[in-house]
């Protein structure tokens, strides 16, 4: 099916969705609660009908910060950009699996981010990275009034990580955006290496509480 | 099943954050997937990580094309019929069904064509390698029969079990169907089998160094 012809899109201005007057026939408008529409929607706009304005507009705002995500743990710029549209074609294949009530799509295309990265620095190109939802894709259904918390845990999430003390914050950092490894950042830093993980344990200790209570936990 | 703790809670993480090598990558895929608790957790860290993507890297301008070249190449997907994974590739299914394996490992064996041969190695205890990379962790899959001991022996690297079937009992504690277990380098144990016998993947990061004598043999499970 196609949509649209992508270059009258790209031709296009890009318009904040409020503003949006009369979408094409081929995409259904997005859906518009309470007027703001987030990056989810968008995500779940493109896993149900395919639609492309929405796609287009996660990559404007996605693939940069992808693309930079990338060229932090050591690759060129030119690689970065094509891992990232790589990662967008991806977001775009596997979009029906994205469920707005179990992560929000900066969380998504993360993991995807990461996946691209492991396979592409990995040697045995065979084995496959895998998103938690293809691990395990029926269950851990949310409840519905813990689905309306997921933002709000996002944005307390968000705090957690600007309040964190910097020689915290730091680690993490390095851990997630660097690809290293807990003796990697100690050989760097000099720091010896149960320093280096007593402040990733304290670190998480700290964001675990936006974690939701205990109680909401699925049954072990 | 025993509560996660803080050396589980730091591998999630590190999983989350894809620094793990493949084979301790695999076993927390398997965790996770039985694990509704871990699965939590790496939800968690893995929001961390979208949020550091989305805050902490500043965006870099994409190529001027790019754009373009993915959306042409979405055109090209939607036109290419829709290719399901076959898993008829799988060198030897009963292998695969004789246990109840978790999907991820499943995965694993299909498409690395694994055969699953076991090597006995010690009585009542066989063992099954997983991944054979030389320069990386390696990883096995362990069966001991009902009451089944192993030898006594120490670990030069961390040990991470998990265990899928039945349990066993060592030293530091008893661990059932579900459990993750990890063993820092220099801890000496001897685990025993429980009544149902035990099925595990284990990952060793470094050959297991036996304390009994004429146990050279052994090397073969450590390997």
């Amino acid at each position: 099916m196609l949509y649209a012809q992508p270059e009258n899109l790209l031709n296009a201005p890009m318009v904040p969705d409020k503003m949006k007057s009369a979408p094409t026939q081929k995409n259904p408008p997005l859906s518009d609660k309470n007027g703001a529409i987030t990056f989810d929607d968008l995500l779940v706009a493109v896993g149900k009908t395919g639609n492309r304005d929405a796609f287009i507009r996660l990559f404007e705002y996605f693939a940069p910060r992808v693309k930079s995500f990338l060229m932090k743990s050591g690759l060129t710029q030119e690689m970065a950009d094509e891992l990232a549209q790589e990662t967008m074609l991806a977001v775009w294949q596997k979009a029906a699996q994205f469920d707005p009530l179990r992560a929000a799509a900066s969380t998504w295309i993360f993991t995807i981010a990461r996946n691209k990265r492991t396979d592409y620095f990995r040697k045995d190109s065979k084995t496959q990275t895998e998103t938690i939802e293809s691990v395990a894709p029926e269950d851990d259904q949310p409840l519905p009034d813990l689905a309306l918390s997921l933002q709000e845990e996002e944005r307390q999430l968000a705090e957690a990580i600007d309040a964190l003390p910097e020689e915290q914050a730091s680690m993490i950092r390095k851990a997630f955006l660097e690809e290293k490894t807990h003796a990697d950042i100690a050989a760097e830093t000099g720091l010896p290496l149960g320093t280096v993980k007593s402040r990733i344990r304290l670190a998480l200790e700290r964001l675990r509480y936006h974690m939701g209570s205990p109680q909401q936990e699925g049954t072990a | 099943m025993t509560r996660m703790n803080q050396h589980t809670e730091i591998l999630l993480m590190e999983y989350a954050a894809g620094v793990l090598d493949d084979a301790s990558a695999l076993l927390v895929r398997t965790y996770i997937s039985i694990s509704p608790e871990a699965r939590r957790y790496v939800r968690h860290c893995e929001a961390m990580g979208g949020q550091l993507m989305e805050r902490s890297c500043t965006p870099v301008a994409m190529a001027g094309d790019s754009l373009k070249n993915v959306l042409q190449q979405l055109d090209r997907l939607e036109q290419a019929t829709c290719q399901t994974m076959s898993r008829t590739h799988c060198a030897d299914i009963r292998f695969c069904r004789q246990y109840n394996l978790p999907e991820p490992l499943l995965a694993y064996l299909y498409e690395h064509h694994r055969t699953g041969r076991w090597h006995p190695f010690a009585r009542g205890m066989a063992t099954c390698t997983l991944t054979s990379c030389k320069d990386t962790n390696g990883m096995a899959m362990i069966r001991m029969a009902p009451g089944a001991r192993a030898v006594r022996h120490t670990h030069r690297g961390t040990e991470i079990t998990l265990v899928l079937e039945g349990g066993y009992e060592d030293e530091y504690g008893r661990y059932e169907a579900g459990d993750l277990v990890i063993a820092d380098a220099g801890i000496t144990h001897q685990p025993i089998a429980g009544p149902k016998g035990c099925l595990s993947i284990n990952v060793i990061e470094a050959p297991l160094h036996f304390t009994g004598h004429l146990y050279k043999l052994l090397n073969l499970f450590a390997r």
